[in-house]
């Protein structure tokens, strides 16, 4: 067990000028460190400078297609089903005969709604979707920009 | 286990002796107890178990309000109140069960056999409108006063959602505080807004009504205080909640048992890794999983770097509060480089959602163990550096000691658990008192302060840092140790994928050692893949519910420490 | 009429034109300096890198340029009144605040008298013989501002800090008097020319005769005072953002600007007094006017040497900067590199030529004069720019007090020790002969 200890203050320290001088030895040291070499600073200058981001960055998503060109995802409504903020619409494509086709007619991500927890990406079992596109700048000044559709989600 | 099964058996004899004529049954569940008891005499057995040596529970952690309307089998008592007391010098908890009729759901308030029920009575009168007769104070908490209907009541549609026609006042709480003061004024009239006004004609001696929030720059997350204050000082405070209030609770259950998880990030969005944590242990151990050695130290780990992020939260705005901007850029630039490792692991900065029940979805990154090390070794330097610029600096002193000093009693009758319950000198700490996780096995200590005001709330989390540095140091030697194949890597592969889980019915309340203190989750399974109910007991509500009586009195520069070092993260009050 | 301008001293007129514009133009300039300085010092004791963005054709002097961003954006904000404030007392906060703040530099020598053929110019603005009397008059004025400003926002947060800076600013006061009357009692004089000229002397033969060698108690007094007078951490309760946001909550625009602007103001205007006082005012430590037109070609080479070197030293800090630079700009603003060395290069050349001109050339009376006073009045800059630097380097170290601490530090702690030094200061004058 730690007891905090409350020391009275010295005749010194009370006297407030000797603390302070002490208390302005370290920020001087900081400033002088700083002056002396400024490029070690932690600071980023963003935009011009950009963080690198981690392999698992959780990103915009995107939709990954297989080497013919087509979209790996099935519509089997799995990330859907996943989403805790179910902002993910799927619609499985229906042939002329009507019967299932094992893909997407119609796959919107509101990102609005998207809290970026990677469930979607975790859920799928055909790794058809991923996260990992590194866009982070969302900002837009119309919400109809963040209805990401199929094929806004696989162009990039 | 057996070791569990003996001490539930003789606290049901100790308590059933205790109760006397009444006839009480016992559930247990997962090592939670239940006694379910009669509403009548739920004020003398409260009572009578906080004052029987043999069982001394003398702190409330929670109360939580069910509604069991569609919880099989249907009975004629649709609401439920369950009060979680623990003994913080005994250790043992238990969960007192009280039936309440469907039609009129009443039940005597307990609110002055501990002091924290008033808050915890009202925010189950807000979300399920069941009434606690002779609660000095019975309104909303969290939801605004003209909120039509219960929100947590099973028929309540979870998309009522309602709009706040006007602030509230909070002048009715205000005018009995200050008639108790024998300085009652009449001349206070509300004007647009809902800002007061005073008349013209007021009496100089009138005290000065002034809104501290909800958006001023101490109140970290969004709180109000109404102030009474006489020149500087402060003579009557109304806290006012819910200004964060998202129905948190609500929304879990429309969810699985997975969908809960990036809820809880939300909450004490400080350290959102503990909460992850103290979550998925509730439902392993209603499930039964129990996780390997490698993932409990790995959550040990993280459950350390988040009690260094979230105090790290704490002393710098804290400091910033009293004037000093600097020290908050060397505090947080540590907190920084750990969310950089966090996101490495995790792939986000704050909101991780990183912890699966029963495992982790991603193994550790090559060179992990590396980065903590360089991490702590910065931290440090950085604490170094703060503390010489004020632990022996007199302003700071002046400004901390016997600034909102709380006696021991005071506090567990609130229900101050975590640094602000250390910080009285009470050695609570569940990591010692019921270790989990393998707590039991790593060397470090619990700290304590002496009289429970700023200073030693400060103190307590600098040196809980130090102490956390070293609990992550034996943490990283362990996992280095460990051959790789029991990596994380193996139940990566497990999780992929969301298994379907369905807890057996029942209840269970099960907590860890928060950042802040007690952070519990009682949930309630019937036994479907969503939770029934998840009540979070919040520790940052019951610390700041003694808020009242820890800033009448003082100056309005305290209030602002106080505020600062009690750490209210406004996402876990409000939920 | 014409006997008016018959009368009038030409000469008189001119040079105190001059000089208040020169004084003026200092303390204007100062606002600027100072801004720049808590920008960049604070970020740099925080590990930030502070402005580095606005630009004019891509100059922008690490930051400074920043100032005219914000004082063009701060001219063009939309004026807000409030609907519920005093109108009269609302406007005329702003304007006695920074009225008080340029007045302050009237009665501050900034050079020994220039002494051209038989005429001497007395180079401060106001060569009156109330001397610092003068500027505690004036700055306990502005106190009003902050009063007026606080209660006439009619708003509760602005009257907190109303209440506080009124109590504060008038108890510090006292104190900041009594430190001075030691000052007093050893230099025999109030007039703040006299004063500097003394401070010129040396103690046991080698100790300069500053005010701070001689009543370092005093010295210690009177700048927590200022400080306080200035409303600066630790002492900065009208302004405590963390608790009750300050006095001009209510204020936007250029009458908020006139506030911040004569807050940096104020901080020149302390670090002038504080310099004159106790720190030697123009004095150049061991080099009094006489020596400096004895020997003007050696003290020319000097300080050329001097500046060459904090040159150099400056470029070599650049080079590293740039060369370890991980971005780049990508506009003008990665040709200012070009731009500085440039200027570097061309101090440096002043120098060197300095350096040779000083060699060859003989120096005449005018010249000499003109050498000191240029000499002086840099040292007087100098000195100043240090003092102001620690004001921003202790905001940036310390917390705040509490008011009742803040009251109780002022009354019980500087108060006695103000008394006590007075007395003391009497005692040793008194015990020890021709002190």
């Amino acid at each position: 067990m730690i007891v905090v200890k409350k020391q009275k203050l010295s005749l010194s320290e009370k006297l407030y000028v000797f603390e302070v001088a002490k208390g302005m030895w370290v920020t001087i040291g900081h400033f002088m460190r700083n002056l002396i070499n400024p490029s070690g600073l932690p600071t980023i200058n963003y935009p011009e400078e950009k963080r690198i981001l981690a392999k698992n960055y959780r990103g915009l998503h995107r939709l990954l297609k297989k080497e013919t060109g087509e979209l790996k995802c099935t519509a089997c409504k799995l990330c859907a089903n996943a989403c805790p903020a179910r902002c993910i619409t799927v619609e499985m494509a229906l042939t002329e005969e009507g019967k299932p086709k094992k893909t997407p007619s119609r796959y919107d991500i509101d990102i609005s709604r998207c809290i970026f927890c990677g469930y979607c990406v975790e859920a799928c079992p055909f790794e058809a979707i991923d996260m990992s596109s590194g866009i982070y700048e969302l900002a837009n000044g119309d919400c109809k920009n963040y209805l990401y559709t199929k094929e806004k989600l696989s162009s990039y | 286990m057996t070791e569990n099964n003996t001490q539930a058996v003789s606290l049901q004899r100790i308590v059933s002796q205790l109760a006397g004529n009444d006839h009480i049954e016992f559930e247990e569940n997962c090592g939670s107890l239940f006694a379910v008891v009669d509403s009548k005499n739920i004020i003398s057995l409260l009572t009578l178990l906080r004052d029987t040596p043999s069982t001394h529970f003398d702190m409330l952690v929670d109360i939580v309000g069910i509604d069991s309307l569609s919880l099989t089998p249907i009975t004629a008592n649709r609401f439920q109140i369950v009060y979680v007391l623990t003994s913080t010098d005994l250790g043992h908890r238990i969960c007192i069960k009280v039936h309440l009729p469907s039609d009129t759901p009443e039940i005597p308030s307990v609110s002055s056999v501990f002091a924290v029920a008033n808050w915890l009575e009202r925010e189950v009168f807000d979300q399920f409108g069941i009434v606690f007769q002779g609660h000095p104070n019975l309104k909303r908490l969290l939801n605004f006063q003209g909120f039509a209907g219960h929100p947590l009541r099973k028929d309540f549609p979870i998309n009522g959602r309602q709009a706040i026609p006007e602030s509230e006042d909070l002048l009715d709480e205000m005018k009995i505080k200050l008639g108790k003061l024998g300085k009652p004024i009449e001349s206070i009239k509300i004007g647009e807004c809902g800002n007061t006004l005073e008349k013209e004609t007021s009496n100089d001696s009138d005290p000065f009504i002034v809104n501290l929030g909800p958006a001023h720059p101490i109140v970290h997350g969004i709180l109000r205080l109404l102030l009474a204050v006489e020149g500087e000082t402060i003579i009557a405070a109304v806290p006012e909640l819910g200004y964060l209030h998202r129905g948190a609770e609500k929304n879990c259950e429309a969810g699985n048992y997975h969908q809960v998880i990036p809820y809880t990030d939300r909450m004490n969005y400080a350290s959102p890794m503990m909460n992850n944590i103290g979550y998925c242990k509730a439902v392993e151990k209603m499930l039964g999983i129990i996780i390997s050695e490698h993932d409990m130290i790995l959550r040990v780990l993280f459950c350390e770097l988040g009690r260094i992020m979230d105090h790290l939260l704490c002393l710098g705005p804290h400091l910033v509060d009293l004037g000093a901007l600097t020290p908050f850029w060397f505090l947080f630039q540590i907190r920084e480089k750990i969310y950089d490792i966090m996101e490495k692991y995790s792939g986000a900065r704050l909101t991780y959602s990183c912890v699966r029940i029963g495992s982790f979805p991603f193994p550790l990154y090559e060179g992990f163990t590396d980065e903590v090390e360089s991490v702590l070794k910065d931290l440090a330097g950085a604490i170094d550096d703060v503390r010489r610029l004020v632990e022996r600096n007199r302003i700071f002193y002046d400004r901390c000691c016997n600034v909102g000093a709380i006696t021991p009693h005071d506090a567990i009758r609130n229900g101050f658990t975590g640094p602000c319950l250390r910080a009285t000198g009470l050695e609570y700490d569940l990591r010692k008192n019921k270790p989990y996780y393998l707590y039991e096995t790593f060397d470090f200590s619990v700290v304590v302060g002496t009289n429970g005001d700023t200073y030693d709330r400060f103190f307590v989390r600098v040196y809980e840092m130090i102490e956390s540095v070293k609990i992550i140091r034996q943490a990283i030697t362990r996992i280095k140790a460990m051959p790789p194949d029991s990596s994380v890597a193996e139940g990566a592969k497990k999780s992929k994928g969301f298994k379907k889980i369905a807890p057996p019915a029942g209840a269970i309340y099960d907590s860890t050692e928060a950042a802040n203190g007690e952070l519990g989750f009682f949930i309630i399974s019937d036994g479907s893949p969503k939770p029934y109910r998840i009540k979070v007991r919040s520790p940052s509500l019951c610390n700041y519910s003694a808020i009242e009586s820890m800033v009448e009195g003082t100056m309005i520069a305290d209030l602002v420490s106080i505020i600062g070092s009690l750490n209210v993260i406004g996402g876990e009050i409000d939920r | 009429m014409t006997n008016f301008f018959t009368h009038l001293d030409w000469l008189f007129l001119g040079t105190t034109i001059g000089k208040a514009v020169f004084a003026w133009g200092l303390t204007l300039g100062f606002i600027l300096v100072n801004i720049f300085l808590e920008r960049k010092i604070c970020a740099f004791i925080q590990d930030r890198v502070g402005p580095n963005r606005a630009n004019v054709l891509g100059i922008r002097l690490f930051g400074f340029v920043l100032n005219f961003a914000d004082a063009v954006k701060l001219l063009f904000k939309e004026d807000i009144t409030p609907p519920f404030v005093n109108k009269f007392y609302y406007f005329i906060a702003p304007l006695i605040i920074m009225t008080v703040a340029l007045m302050g530099m009237a009665v501050v020598p900034f050079a020994d008298d220039l002494v051209i053929g038989n005429i001497v110019i007395p180079m401060s603005v106001l060569d009156i013989n109330v001397g610092f009397l003068f500027i505690l008059a004036i700055t306990s004025l502005s106190v009003y501002s902050l009063v007026l400003g606080g209660f006439g926002s009619n708003s509760k947060y602005p009257l907190f800090a109303a209440m506080r800076s009124s109590a504060q600013m008038i108890s510090y006061e006292i104190v900041m008097g009594l430190s001075l009357v030691g000052l007093v009692m050893v230099f025999g004089t109030v007039h703040l020319r006299e004063m500097t000229a003394m401070q010129g002397g040396l103690l046991f033969g080698f100790l300069p005769k500053w005010g701070v060698v001689m009543q370092p108690v005093g010295c210690i007094l009177f700048c927590i005072a200022s400080l306080a007078e200035l409303n600066r951490t630790p002492f900065d309760l009208p302004e405590g953002e963390s608790e009750i946001i300050g006095f001009h909550v209510e204020y936007s625009s250029m009458k908020f600007a006139l506030f911040f602007m004569a807050e940096y103001a104020n901080i020149f205007v302390a670090a002038a007094v504080i310099t004159t006082l106790f720190f030697g005012g123009w004095q150049i430590p061991w080099l009094p006017t006489e020596t400096i037109k004895e020997n003007a070609a050696i003290v020319l080479q000097i300080t050329a040497a001097f500046a060459f070197s904090g040159v150099s030293i400056v470029a070599f800090l650049l080079h590293r900067f740039y060369s370890k630079r991980k971005y780049k700009w990508k506009d003008l603003r990665e040709k200012e590199g070009m731009l500085l060395y440039a200027v570097l290069a061309c101090i440096a050349l002043i120098s060197i030529g300095a350096i040779v001109f000083a060699q060859y050339v003989p120096f005449n009376s005018i010249l000499k004069s003109s050498l000191a006073a240029v000499l002086q009045i840099g040292i007087f800059i100098l000195k100043s720019f240090l003092i102001c630097f620690t004001v921003v380097w202790i905001r940036w170290t310390l917390p705040r007090l509490r008011y009742d601490q803040l009251m109780a530090l002022g009354w019980k702690i500087m108060l006695p020790v103000g008394i006590a030094n007075i007395l003391v200061t009497g005692l040793i004058l008194i015990l020890v002969p021709g002190k």
